[in-house]
């Protein structure tokens, strides 16, 4: 079944929202979204129906796996640097994304699955191709983890959202 | 109260409101005896917070114009296609196998690309600096320089006119990249600064997006298209370079 372009192209700020939670680098990021997106046209007959979005971020949760992860581990001579984001508050950010950094592969994708792209439990499931139940130890654990870690930033989140 | 059972999965949907109403009263009349029950979930909820307040910016950007060039473009040109077609025809439509990144950048590509960058940040550092030989054939001789480099790399090499971006070209020399022969192209700004384009032959199949790297202070975008591989060098303004690289890119497409 043909991909909607148009309804694809309105899918890459959230595939980069994902992506950057996953990556926590800006280069690598777009990178697994271009790669994802090129994917998705190679084997848009593979798409049945139903919705698009959900199978548009299972392919970018299978990009992430891998590859872009070992790249940066081969080449320690050639540094790759973040572009600093406008409207936010960097060290918040920072803060946020090396806990997130923290988290293993699969409870990283499950947390920025449901709580930032507002997919629910099930859909996750769906995406990362494992049972709910799955889901719901890897959300609890992911929370847990992130508790630890954010613990001194609460003041920094308290202030950012007075 | 209600009496009902309430677990850690329904403290986590709670959080995330992902309950219908009789479950969610029944959540709540849980929480007014449970304290710290109540405490978890508030801080469950000011993750969210701050996750969307470290990344909800990234999708409020622009798009960045390769990504929305990669919905237009006729990706099986350029793909490994039937590696690709192999592997994603083992695969069930949804949800998806494992390992598909794996085909995406095989070590080949990924060693290839890597090499060209690092050829290019090399002869930038070389030959950029040089005030008064910066090139070997200048550019009053654009025609001779074109179809010189084109003739040693194999490959048709052009030279991008970047004056839209406040560049114009010195000249370009023919230099060696590992046992390749490769052209560095090189252009001035209006304050001295200098960009240099390497191109060299590479694996016809082989494509690869816009990669950044860097040593120093300089920066280079690369990547490798249509059995050649580019890398642009200039000074790490990432977005100036990126700008820079895009136009190189677009003209040579056409």
């Amino acid at each position: 079944m043909a991909i909607d372009r148009r309804e694809l192209e309105g899918l890459i700020p959230a595939l980069r929202r994902y992506a950057r939670g996953l990556a926590g680098n800006r280069a690598a990021a777009d990178d697994m979204v271009q790669d994802a997106l090129l994917l998705a046209l190679d084997r848009e007959r593979q798409f049945r129906s139903g919705r698009l979005k959900p199978w548009v971020f299972a392919i970018l949760s299978n990009v992430g796996r891998s590859a872009y992860r070992t790249r940066r581990r081969e080449v320690p001579a050639v540094a790759d640097v973040d572009l600093p984001d406008a409207g936010t508050d960097p060290a918040m950010r920072i803060t946020v994304l090396a806990a997130l950094s923290a988290l293993p592969d699969e409870q990283r994708q499950t947390l920025l699955l449901t709580a930032v792209e507002g997919f629910s439990y099930r859909e996750t499931a769906e995406i990362l191709g494992v049972p709910i139940g799955t889901i719901m130890s890897r959300l609890s654990r992911a929370r847990a983890t992130l508790a630890e870690r954010l613990e001194g930033a609460e003041i920094v989140a308290l202030r950012r959202t007075k | 109260m209600s009496g009902a059972e309430i677990n850690e999965e329904d403290l986590l949907a709670y959080a995330d409101d992902r309950l219908d109403a009789t479950r969610r009263a029944q959540v709540d009349a849980w929480l007014a005896e449970h304290p710290e029950d109540r405490a978890r979930i508030d801080a469950w909820r000011q993750q969210n917070d701050l996750l969307h307040g470290a990344l909800d910016s990234v999708a409020a950007e622009p798009v960045p114009a390769q990504l929305t060039a990669a919905l237009h473009e006729k990706p099986r040109r350029h793909w490994r296609g039937p590696a690709i077609a192999a592997a994603i025809a083992t695969l069930v439509a949804f949800p998806v196998g494992l390992a598909v990144g794996n085909y995406l950048w095989d070590q080949p590509t990924r060693q290839e690309a890597m090499d060209i960058a690092t050829a290019g940040l090399d002869a930038h550092k070389i030959y950029a600096v040089e005030v008064r030989h910066p090139v070997e054939v200048g550019a009053d001789e654009e025609q001779h320089l074109v179809t010189w480099l084109t003739k040693r790399l194999d490959v048709p090499v052009k030279a991008p006119d970047l004056s839209a971006d406040g560049l114009r070209l010195l000249g370009g020399r023919l230099i060696p990249s590992g046992d390749k022969p490769a052209a560095l192209l090189m252009y001035e700004g209006e304050n001295g600064e200098r960009y240099t384009l390497l191109i060299e032959r590479a694996t016809p199949q082989a494509m690869t997006a816009f990669r950044y790297a860097e040593s120093g202070n300089i920066g280079a975008f690369y990547w490798i298209d249509g059995g050649a591989g580019y890398a642009l060098s200039g000074p790490a303004d990432r977005v100036r370079l990126l700008k820079v690289a895009r136009a190189v890119y677009e003209q040579l497409e056409s």
